[in-house]
């Protein structure tokens, strides 16, 4: 029975070494914001991050997280006010929605590192999360909104945990 | 801005389940649904108790948030919201007391022209425009009349802005909160009555053929939408 610490709780499943996190996300646990998208790790839609990288979460099996930091979409930020979830609202970017978490959780693992990316960075850093609605530019546009401002809020001295 | 195609309605077989029916009410009609096993949040949502149920469209709770269910499937072309904008617009309530829930598969939640839940064709504005303004300007046209019998002055007199109905002569105003608690809302509508109200013209909209913040967007940012 691993033990998982997701979104900073700590939390046993009753599921085999093998099982891919995501069905340990969403079948055990019940956290349905991150989506089982193609099962092959081609999609993008079931994106979490495991020590801060961004991984598939369908191709990523309970034996290859323990003690390591997990992060959802739920986990992201206290009250879904992360400058990318305000950015993504501001550009209005989710149509159906079904890919969106990954797309967040994608690029929040971008501009935790980089908070200055160009749009190439932006456009290659992406490049594996696919929107069958195609909401690609205005992703890239919320991108490069949470990015300014995330910056800005750097500049005046803000102090941002980091979540 | 879109012309609107005129629809002419033809006569729904259930017309009376469609009409609208007495804003205190809510009670009676909250047993009638959460009788009915097995629906879909929908119902169960609109049914809460002190609730002003207009029509079976949408539901002003006493906080003054508006439900507006939407019949449709919502695929991301954001049509919940189109339909809020339309009973918005003729209620007259603040965009940001707006939510949107979809439908049980409850026929009552039938398409008012089509006469089934069926979501395609780019038809669902031009055969919903017609139902939702109705419902909106006769929830409207209920709070309305309440807020002059409670505030003792002419209905003719009142405006009607952003879920507040005030009184400029005497500087009074009641929100929609403030009226649905009172639960003095109880206008009834025969569907000839609806059929009768004078809806906006186009150079009266203020909400229609603006932009506005869709409703389900905020959702789909935190992993809360379904």
């Amino acid at each position: 029975m691993p033990n998982l610490n997701i979104n900073g709780r700590n939390l046993s499943v009753e599921a085999a070494n093998d099982t891919p996190l995501l069905w340990a996300i969403r079948e055990q646990l019940q956290m349905t914001g991150t989506k089982f998208g193609c099962g092959a790790g081609l999609c993008g839609a079931c994106t979490v991050h495991v020590n801060g990288e961004a991984v598939r979460s369908c191709q990523t099996p309970l034996s290859d997280v323990a003690g390591k930091k997990i992060t959802t979409i739920e986990g992201l930020s206290a009250k879904g006010d992360h400058p990318l979830q305000k950015a993504w609202i501001t550009e209005q970017v989710p149509q159906c929605g079904y890919c969106q978490s990954g797309q967040i959780m994608q690029a929040a693992a971008l501009l935790s590192k980089n908070s200055n990316p160009t749009k190439d960075e932006v456009v290659a850093h992406m490049d594996g999360n696919l929107c069958r609605c195609m909401t690609y530019s205005r992703i890239q546009k919320a991108i490069m909104r949470a990015a300014s401002e995330m910056r800005t809020a750097s500049n005046a001295g803000t102090e941002r945990r980091a979540t | 801005m879109n012309t609107h195609v005129k629809i002419t309605q033809t006569e729904p077989a259930d017309l009376s389940r469609r009409s609208f029916l007495v804003g205190s009410a809510a009670a009676g009609l909250a047993l009638g649904y959460s009788a009915v096993p097995g629906l879909l949040g929908a119902d169960q949502a609109l049914a809460a108790a002190g609730n002003f149920d207009p029509s079976v469209w949408y539901s002003i709770a006493p906080d003054g948030i508006v439900t507006v269910t939407c019949g449709k499937a919502d695929m991301g072309q954001h049509i919940a919201s189109t339909m809020a904008q339309i009973v918005s617009e003729e209620l007259g309530s603040n965009w940001k007391d707006m939510r949107v829930q979809l439908a049980s598969n409850d026929p009552k939640f039938n398409d008012p022209v089509l006469g089934a839940q069926i979501t395609g064709g780019s038809w669902s504005t031009m055969m919903n425009f017609d139902a939702m303004s109705r419902a909106g300007a006769a929830g409207r046209m209920a709070l309305t009349e309440a807020a002059a019998a409670a505030m003792g002055v002419p209905a003719g007199e009142l405006v009607v802005r952003d879920s507040v109905i005030s009184h400029p002569k005497s500087k009074k105003s009641m929100t929609f909160a403030d009226i649905v608690k009172s639960g003095k809302a109880t206008k009834t509508f025969t569907p000839d009555e609806l059929k009768a109200i004078k809806l906006k013209t186009p150079d009266q909209y203020t909400k229609i053929g603006v932009s506005v913040p869709q409703l389900d967007i905020p959702s789909k940012t935190n992993g809360t939408a379904k």
